[in-house]
C-alpha cells in the first residue's frame, strides 16, 4: 500500500518533469503567429506614432513615382485581404500596411491608441511613402471609417476615396443601425463555443485574446454580413488585433454590447471638394442600401456601387467584381 | 479514497471556482443525491450531478464526495463540449453558522473552430454562511483553475501562419500543438441558498460575479471577455 507522502511526492515529482514540456500561451508563435519585432523576416518599418516606436508589417507595390494609394483594413484583420489590391500597382504606388496593433505589426500599449493617434499613423505614412503628396485611399470596413475620418481632419491630404461598407461613420449612425449589423445572441451555439474556451485558454493576454478573436471572424451569425451565415467565407488574416478591437470599442464608448455610440468621423465630409465611392454587397447589412441612406447624405458627392451576390467579405467572394469597380472610380485608369 | 483526497489537497493549493460543484443546502450524512441544474456560467449550461456522504467511510462529520457532468446548453446538438468533475465537500460546523469547503478536480473538452481543446483543472470554494436543518444561506468564495490545456490546433489556425513572407512562405512555422500550462483561471464572489422542503428534495441556487485575470484587468467587451456574471438553480433528489 503506498503512503500518502509517497503518492504527494511522485505526484509533484510528475507534474514538475511536465513542466518543461508545456508550452506557454504568451511565447511568440504558439498560438498565432510572432510580430515584426520578434520576426526580423517580415517586411517592416519602424513607425513614431503617440510618443512610441512601433515596428510595422508593411509592403508596396508599384513604381514610387506612381500616384500613391493606401490601402486600410477593417476591423480583428490586416492587409492578408487586402493583397488583391496589388494589381493597383500597375498605375498606383500602393502601400499596404496592418495598422499599428494589428495583424503582424507590434502589438500597442492602451495609451498609445486614440482616434488622434489612427490619424497621426496615416499623416506618418503619407509624409514617408507620399512625399507630401495627397494620398488615395481604399478603406475596408473600420477601415473605410478611418479613411473617412482622415478625410474629416485632413481633406487637403486626401485626393480620391473608396470606403467599402463603413458601419456608421458617427456615433449617432452608428447606434442607430447597431442592432441591424451586430447580433449577440446569448443561445449561439457558435457565441457559446466562444464563451466555453475561457474553461481552457482565457484570454488573459494578447496573444490568447487575438486566438480566440478568430472565434468571431468565423462566427457568421454574430454580424449580419454574409449571404451565407452558416458558412461564412474565410477571411485571410494573420493576426486578429484583439486588444485594438476592445480598446477602439471603448473608444466608441461600446459598453458590453453596444449600449450607446460617441464619435464623430463625418465632420466636414460634406466639404471634400471630389466624388467619393461608396462599395457595398447585396448580402451584408451595410450594404448598398445602408451606404445610399445613411452615408450618401454626408458627403457633397458621393456615388454608390453595388457588388452582386457578395456580403462585407466581397474582397474574397468577388475580388475581380471589386477591383472593377474601383479602377472605374480611381483617376488613372479613365 | 486515498488518492482522491490527497490529489484535492494538492490542488488545494491553488484556489480555483465553482460551476461544478452542487449546492449542497445541508450535509448528506451517509444519504445519495442526484440532480439537475441550470444556469448561466460562461455560457448556458445544464449539469448532472450525483453526491454521496462518507462520514461513516471517512470517520469524519459532514463530508461528502460528488462527480457531476456539466453540458453547454445551445453546444448538446454539436457534442462537442463538457466538463467532468470529481471532488468532494465538508460541512464544517453545521447546523448553525458554518462553512462548506469543496474541491474538485476537473476536465474540460471544447471543440470549436480554433481546435479541439482538454483541459485539466481543478476548482476550491468556501461557502461561509448559515447552515439550518432545512435551509441555508451563504457566500460563495471561489476560484477555477485550468492547471494545464492540450491544443490540437485546426487547420484554421494554422492558416494563420501561411503567406506570411512576400514570397508566399511561412506555414511550415505553424502553431504548437501540445499541453500549455496555467492557461485559464477564474474566481468567482456570489451568494448561495438552499432549500428543502421535504427530507427527499432539495432546491437552491447561487448567482454572483465572474471575474477571469484579463489584459487590462476585466474586458469590457462581450465577445472576447464574457459575461461576468453567473447564476444556477438546481433541484435534487435525496434517497
Amino acid at each position: 500500500m503506498v503512503n500518502r507522502s509517497g503518492l504527494a511526492t511522485a505526484l509533484l515529482v510528475m507534474a514538475l518533469v511536465s513542466l518543461p514540456q508545456c508550452y506557454s500561451t504568451t511565447d511568440p508563435g504558439n498560438l498565432v503567429p510572432p510580430t515584426a519585432e520578434q520576426d526580423p523576416r517580415l517586411p517592416q518599418i519602424t513607425l513614431k506614432v503617440a510618443g512610441r516606436s512601433r515596428q510595422v508589417h508593411l509592403q508596396t507595390f508599384g513604381d514610387r513615382e506612381n500616384p500613391p494609394l493606401f490601402l486600410l483594413h477593417g476591423s480583428l484583420s490586416d492587409f492578408r485581404a487586402l493583397l488583391p489590391f496589388q494589381a493597383l500597382g500597375d498605375r498606383y504606388y500602393v502601400v499596404m500596411w496592418d495598422q499599428r496593433g494589428n495583424g503582424l505589426s507590434e502589438r500597442i500599449g492602451s495609451e498609445e491608441y486614440s482616434f488622434d493617434s489612427v490619424v497621426e499613423e496615416i499623416d506618418e505614412l503619407r509624409s514617408r511613402y507620399a512625399g507630401g503628396r495627397p494620398v488615395s485611399l481604399i478603406g475596408h470596413s473600420f477601415g473605410a471609417m478611418y479613411s473617412a475620418l482622415y478625410m474629416s481632419r485632413h481633406p487637403e491630404h486626401v485626393d480620391q476615396a473608396v470606403l467599402v461598407e463603413p458601419a456608421g461613420l458617427n456615433g449617432e449612425i452608428f447606434t442607430d443601425t447597431f442592432n441591424d449589423v451586430i447580433d449577440i445572441d446569448l443561445f449561439s451555439p457558435e457565441l457559446s463555443e466562444t464563451y466555453w474556451q475561457n474553461e481552457v485558454l482565457a484570454p488573459s493576454s494578447h496573444e490568447a485574446m487575438d486566438y480566440k478573436a478568430l472565434l468571431l471572424l468565423e462566427n457568421g451569425h454574430q454580424t449580419h454580413y454574409f449571404c451565407d451565415a452558416d458558412h461564412p467565407p474565410r477571411w485571410p488574416v494573420w493576426r486578429p488585433g484583439a486588444f485594438v478591437e476592445y480598446r477602439r470599442g471603448k473608444l466608441m464608448g461600446a459598453g458590453l454590447s453596444g449600449g450607446s455610440f460617441d464619435f464623430d468621423f463625418a465632420k466636414g465630409l460634406d466639404t471634400f471638394p471630389r466624388k467619393v465611392l461608396l462599395i457595398g454587397g447585396t448580402c451584408s447589412a451595410l450594404g448598398p442600401d445602408f451606404q445610399s441612406r445613411y452615408h450618401v447624405p454626408l458627403f457633397a458627392d458621393a456615388e454608390v456601387d453595388t457588388i452582386q451576390g457578395a456580403g462585407h467579405r466581397m474582397f474574397v467572394e468577388k475580388p475581380d467584381d471589386v477591383l472593377v469597380a474601383v479602377r472605374g472610380y480611381l483617376r488613372e485608369y479613365q | 479514497m486515498a488518492l482522491v483526497l490527497l490529489a484535492l489537497g494538492l490542488l488545494g493549493l491553488r484556489p480555483s471556482p465553482a460551476n461544478a460543484q452542487p449546492i449542497a443546502a445541508s450535509p448528506l450524512e451517509n444519504a445519495n443525491r442526484a440532480g439537475s441544474g441550470f444556469g448561466w456560467d460562461q455560457t448556458w449550461v445544464l449539469t448532472l450531478g450525483y453526491s454521496r456522504g462518507v462520514d461513516q467511510l471517512v470517520g469524519l462529520d459532514g463530508v461528502q464526495v460528488d462527480a457531476g457532468l456539466a453540458l453547454p446548453l445551445t453546444q448538446i446538438p454539436r457534442a462537442n463540449a463538457f466538463k467532468l468533475w470529481l471532488g468532494g465537500q465538508r460541512f464544517w460546523s453545521a447546523p448553525g453558522f458554518g462553512l462548506v469547503t469543496a474541491s474538485h478536480l476537473t476536465s474540460v473538452l471544447t471543440n470549436d473552430p480554433t481546435g479541439r481543446k482538454l483541459g485539466l483543472g481543478g476548482e476550491l470554494s468556501l461557502r461561509p454562511g448559515y447552515y439550518a436543518a432545512d435551509w441555508s444561506v451563504a457566500l460563495e468564495v471561489a476560484g477555477r483553475l485550468a492547471l494545464s490545456t492540450y491544443i490540437w490546433h485546426s487547420e484554421r489556425v494554422r492558416d494563420l501562419y501561411a503567406e506570411r513572407y512576400p514570397d508566399g512562405s511561412g506555414a511550415q512555422d505553424g502553431p504548437q500543438d501540445g499541453w500549455y500550462w496555467l492557461p485559464a483561471a477564474r474566481y468567482h464572489l456570489g451568494v448561495a441558498a438552499g432549500w428543502l422542503p421535504s427530507r427527499s428534495f432539495e432546491l437552491s441556487g447561487v448567482i454572483g460575479f465572474d471575474y477571469s485575470p484579463q489584459v487590462e484587468g476585466v474586458i469590457d467587451n462581450a465577445s472576447i471577455g464574457g459575461v461576468p456574471f453567473y447564476i444556477r438553480g438546481e433541484g435534487a433528489y435525496r434517497w
